[in-house]
């Protein structure tokens, strides 16, 4: 390619004050001097930041074309309204696509060019004459931008989310006892997809799988993923699980993006993750109610939650039915002794009552006997008393009885004068007689 | 007659009869008969006494063997 003089194309600019009439220029013309023009300007190249846009649509062509060359854009969106500020069109040939691959996923594995990646390109400005179009072609980019790009979007993502409580605001619904209804956004047929639903029949457990088929990947995950969520919510769901198989780290994008996030946040279900990756965590993740690595594990542990509630049922109903029976155990002990204590109680009471009547009984019986002695001894001595009165017992002692004439007992000499007829009765008879005399004591 | 017989009624009876007889002017004419009544009445007060001593101790006898 010919240098290009500048000086050499002076007379082309066209003055606009110019009397004379200006020479007119072909198309064509035009259009080699336009591309001369910017070829030499942009001599050495330039390096020019920007997002790939429509690549992933093309790059399925790129193996039938001749030197693999692959079309796209880069543009440029207002950070804030995702508005277009600007837009070129791009090429990438065959052996540099193959060199920036190499580098790319050398510096982070997995890193391959897709739509939405920011990406810093050195390109050579070209310009195509049939079609008057500007283009760059890509020859080299630096990674190392790329990836801090993700990065920092996804950190600022990540600060936005925490500053309007949106990154734990899932975390915060409790995952229900015994979700056996799991609403599944996964790309139906996937691996993933068979994995899932293979470890959840497993289990034998009667799981009902809602399933909600979303891209996993590209530009269409942000909005189909948000639907599926959305649709879930009206559904009688206990758990919403996302899952796909591993993929590279470029792949992951969507899960990083903010449409993804919010509606993971804002579910009113526990959403889990397991997005099969094994480097970084996504935002999805980070906004998740719980994340794991794979589609697997994810359904491990909605099976596991299943498991723990069914142990939990089957130990607190083996207490139930232990505590019963230390309960009724507990009890009869206590009625037997009850039944002891009374049994004693009342042999006690009886007991001192027994004695009491034992007592009293002895008392009377004493008293008694007492008493009897008394009128015995009382009526012996009486006796005595009137045995020792009788005359029959005088007479015997040598005392005698003295009678008048009237058969009147005599007890004083005043009673009887001399002369005067007497009878004496002694032990064994009587004697008559006549008072012959008589003297006072 | 037995129904009727009080311990108390005999017992004053034979008391008096008694005193009489430990008094001075115990009538010689009457002693015999009042010894005679004195000891009679004795007999009865004694077997009333007797009666009653055995009734109790059946009586208890009776209880103690509802006890055990």
């Amino acid at each position: 390619m010919k240098k290009t003089d500048f000086s050499e194309l002076g007379p082309l600019f066209v003055s606009m004050d110019d009397e004379k009439p200006a020479a007119a220029l072909t198309v064509s013309q035009l259009n080699s001097q336009i591309k001369q023009i910017l070829n030499s300007a942009f001599r050495d190249g330039v390096w020019v930041c920007g997002e790939v846009y429509r690549y992933d649509l093309d790059i399925v062509k790129a193996e039938t074309r001749p030197y693999g060359q692959v079309y796209f854009e880069l543009v440029e969106q207002d950070p804030v309204t995702k508005e277009r500020k600007a837009a070129i069109s791009a090429v990438m040939w065959g052996d540099d696509r193959i060199k920036i691959y190499e580098k790319m996923s050398a510096a982070v594995s997995g890193l391959v060019l897709k739509d939405g990646l920011q990406i810093k390109a050195k390109c050579f400005v070209d310009f195509y004459p049939p079609q008057g179009k500007v283009q760059l072609r890509i020859l080299d980019i630096e990674p190392e931008y790329t990836v801090g790009k993700m990065a920092v979007e996804k950190k600022l993502l990540l600060e936005k989310l925490q500053a309007t409580g949106l990154l734990n605001k899932n975390k915060q619904i409790e995952i229900p006892p015994v979700p056996l209804n799991v609403g599944l956004i996964t790309s139906v047929g996937s691996a993933a997809y068979n994995d899932f639903a293979d470890e959840l029949k497993k289990s034998g457990y009667s799981f009902k799988i809602y399933v909600c088929d979303a891209r996993m990947q590209g530009p269409d995950l942000e909005n189909e993923v948000r639907q599926a969520i959305y649709t879930f919510d009206k559904y009688p769901i206990d758990v919403i699980a996302i899952v796909r198989g591993g993929g590279s780290a470029s792949d992951l994008m969507g899960f990083d993006k903010e449409g993804v996030a919010v509606a993971i946040a804002n579910s009113s279900k526990p959403v889990l993750t397991g997005i099969g990756h094994q480097i970084d965590r996504t935002v999805a993740d980070e906004v998740a109610n719980r994340s794991f690595k794979t589609p697997t594990a994810t359904a491990q542990f909605i099976v596991e939650q299943v498991r723990i509630f069914e142990e939990e049922t089957e130990n607190l109903f083996t207490r139930i039915l232990e505590e019963k029976d230390i309960f009724l155990a507990n009890q009869s002990e206590r009625l037997k002794n009850i039944s002891k204590e009374v049994k004693s109680l009342s042999l006690l009471f009886t007991q001192k009552l027994g004695n009491n009547i034992e007592q009293v009984k002895e008392k009377i019986m004493w008293v008694t006997e007492k008493l009897f002695e008394t009128r015995y001894s009382r009526l012996d001595e009486w006796e005595r008393l009137a045995n020792s009165k009788k005359p029959q017992n005088i007479l015997k002692m040598g005392f005698t009885l003295l009678y008048d004439a009237e058969n009147k007992i005599v007890k004083s000499v005043k009673n009887i004068s001399v002369g005067s007829k007497m009878t004496v009765e002694l032990r064994d008879g009587k004697i008559g007689g006549t008072v012959t005399s008589k003297e006072r004591n | 007659m037995e129904e009727k017989f009080s311990y108390s009624k005999t017992l004053k009876e034979l008391q008096k009869i008694l005193e009489e007889l430990e008094s001075e002017n115990v009538e010689i004419d009457k002693l015999s008969d009042n010894v005679k009544r004195a000891v009679t009445l004795i007999k009865l007060l004694r077997e009333k006494l007797k009666k009653t001593e055995t009734e109790i101790k059946e009586i208890v006898k009776e209880f103690d063997e509802k006890q055990a």
